[in-house]
């Protein structure tokens, strides 16, 4: 007797819960959707500030440590430097470290870069960061990598480091020409997002 | 195909024409609307279910190709059309290519005996409902043929799986069926709606009780048939890549994808013309349209449930579906049989008692389902990125 109460009760909960559970897809239809359609309509909110999106360095704040350039996983960064003669005056940086190697290539290239971000970790002045910009697709002539869309969309898509043409062959960002194009033509480096008390201090 | 038939022969007054030319002629217009239905149906069947799909997921669905997306099937159609078929070195070559043939033929040949409207059938068949029974049983051979044929052990499972899902809910369908034959007296599709003619008290579901039961009964029945969730294990993604259509690519596996969204059709539509009023609209009298467009919308409201059931239930295993099918729905199913049976046999005086029980189980779902839906009004509707949308 049992057996058959309990075989009936299945059956109605088997109902019950089946109809309690379309209530609820029910209520989730003809809802606004919590999706939004790339790239016609651009993304609400800006990405988190940790976000690893793309990779910039100030070049003015480079001390030429190269503890980049060793720390890569893929060696990516190709750095180099020039002693500065004993009687040149030793600027210095925005973070207090004295620049006592002269800069002279500092290439990153991007399509080595993993984006684990070791490099801005290591970097004593902070000047190598991680920004949460994601729009730096290419799109050259013959060979259309992004989807078609109005031609407003694809200058706001490529407005991240797009330096004059010399600061990139293909991949390869010379970090130094995009910083001096940035700062010259009043553009502005884009910021470290990150705030001063999650940069690992030396 | 006799009305056609007539109806071609007296429009034209042609009358030196024997009739078997009539009814060639007839036959091949009925096939042809049988197979623009056949292709119709996939096409609006799978924009619906993507877009119901999201919805129920809170996103969007196909956006971009036409307008909302409703160019999505012909783009896909497109791409099956034109990707190769691959046929596996050591496949079986005859049943590979025979099986999914076999199984669009069996889905193709049961919309025959559909009805469309008031006297609108290719085929009226006397015995129409065992017909659709028996053509729908066919696929079963097709799903063997093409698991074994692919050479592949998970889609020999998925055919082997699909096989005793099919087989085992012939029977509780079969029954649930025959509830309705009992009811009405005849097998002829057309004849059962009529009989459910005079408004919507005269449905079947709501003149017996076992009426009610035995479409519930009947619509689980045919969701297992056409291995649609909860019983599409056959061809669940996660467990059994595709199962027995693994293998197939290209024109062949539009074949099967067709023959699914066909055998959901003929489900849907033999639940409403068994036991929904068929093509009788809601208040008695002549259907408009000779009841077109009300059997339309009643096919249309099965199939909307049925996709949106997709969303709401879990899959189940194999054990459990042989205990839902064995275990609970031929035993109900019967059940609705002999008291259908007995309800005809009474007499006229006491059907009103029967009307007035299954009027009391559609007002207990009702009651179910209102209950459900104040439950879950919590629902939460995530205000905060909705409201930040407004930025852009």
């Amino acid at each position: 007797m049992r057996a058959l109460t309990e075989y009936f009760k299945n059956i109605y909960l088997a109902l019950e819960t089946a109809i309690t559970g379309m209530a609820v897809t029910l209520r989730h239809q003809g809802r606004p959707s919590v999706t939004f359609q790339y790239p016609d309509q651009p993304r609400p909110q800006p990405l988190p500030p940790r976000s690893r999106m793309s990779l910039f360095m100030d070049a003015d704040d480079c001390i030429a440590c190269m503890q980049c350039a060793r720390v890569c996983p893929v060696d990516c960064i190709e750095l180099e430097s020039n002693k500065r003669g004993k009687e040149e005056e030793v600027p210095e940086t925005t973070t207090g470290h004295k620049k006592r190697l002269e800069l002279t290539l500092f290439d990153i290239d991007m399509s080595l870069c993993c984006y684990c971000s070791d490099c801005t970790e290591v970097c004593p002045t902070h000047c190598l960061y991680m920004t949460p910009e994601f729009e730096f697709g290419l799109v050259n002539d013959d060979r259309q990598i992004l989807r078609e869309t109005s031609e407003e969309n694809r200058i706001r898509m490529q407005r991240q480091v797009v330096g004059p043409d010399e600061s990139r062959q293909g991949f390869i960002y010379d970090f130094m020409a995009i910083t001096k194009h940035l700062k010259e033509t009043g553009k502005g480096v884009p910021p470290n997002p990150l705030p001063e008390t999650d940069r690992w201090e030396k | 195909m006799e009305a056609l038939a007539t109806l071609l022969a007296e429009t034209t007054g042609l009358t030196g024409v024997p009739h078997i030319v009539w009814m060639i002629i007839g036959g091949l217009t009925a096939a042809g609307i049988a197979t623009a239905v056949m292709g119709v149906t996939p096409l609006l069947l799978v924009y619906v279910e993507r877009k119901v799909s999201a919805h129920v997921q809170d996103r969007l669905g196909p956006m971009r190709t036409g307008f909302h997306g409703l160019l999505q099937t012909l783009a896909d159609a497109f791409k099956l059309l034109f990707k190769e078929q691959i046929e596996p070195e050591q496949s079986d070559k005859l049943l590979f290519v025979l099986a999914p043939g076999v199984v669009f033929m069996g889905a193709f040949a049961a919309l025959a005996a559909l009805p469309l409207g008031m006297g609108i059938t290719a085929a009226d068949l006397n015995v129409g409902l065992m017909y659709i029974l028996a053509m729908t049983s066919v696929s079963v051979v097709g799903i063997i043929m093409a698991g074994w044929a692919s050479n592949n052990k998970w889609s020999l499972l998925g055919a082997m799986r699909s096989a005793a899902q099919i087989v085992s809910y012939e029977v509780p369908a079969s029954f649930g069926v025959l509830t309705a034959v009992v009811l009405a007296g005849s097998l002829n599709m057309g004849e059962i709606s009529a009989a459910q003619s005079g408004g919507i008290w005269n449905w079947f579901v709501f003149q017996s009780p076992f009426g009610f039961l035995a479409f519930v009964m009947l619509f689980i029945a045919g969701l297992a048939e056409t291995n649609r969730v909860p019983f599409d294990i056959p061809e669940a993604e996660s467990e059994l890549v595709a199962g027995y259509h693994t293998e197939y690519s290209g024109m062949r596996f539009a074949f099967f994808f067709m023959a699914e969204y066909v055998n959901m059709l003929i489900v849907a539509c033999l639940g409403a013309v068994l036991f929904l009023g068929g093509w009788n609209g809601v208040l008695p009298g002549e259907p408009v349209f000779a009841g077109i467009p009300w059997l339309l919308a009643k096919v249309a409201v099965l199939m909307y449930v049925i996709v949106w059931l997709r969303w709401v239930l879990p899959r189940l295993r194999v054990d459990q579906l042989m205990t839902v099918g064995w275990k609970v729905l031929v035993p109900l199913t019967m059940v609705t049989v002999l008291g259908a049976a007995v309800q005809v046999l009474s007499p006229p005086s006491t059907q009103i008692v029967f009307r007035i029980v299954a009027w009391a189980m559609t007002g207990v779902v009702v009651l179910i389902s209102i209950r459900a839906w104040r439950q879950t009004a919590h629902v939460p509707i995530r205000k905060k990125e909705l409201a930040s949308r407004a930025v852009a």
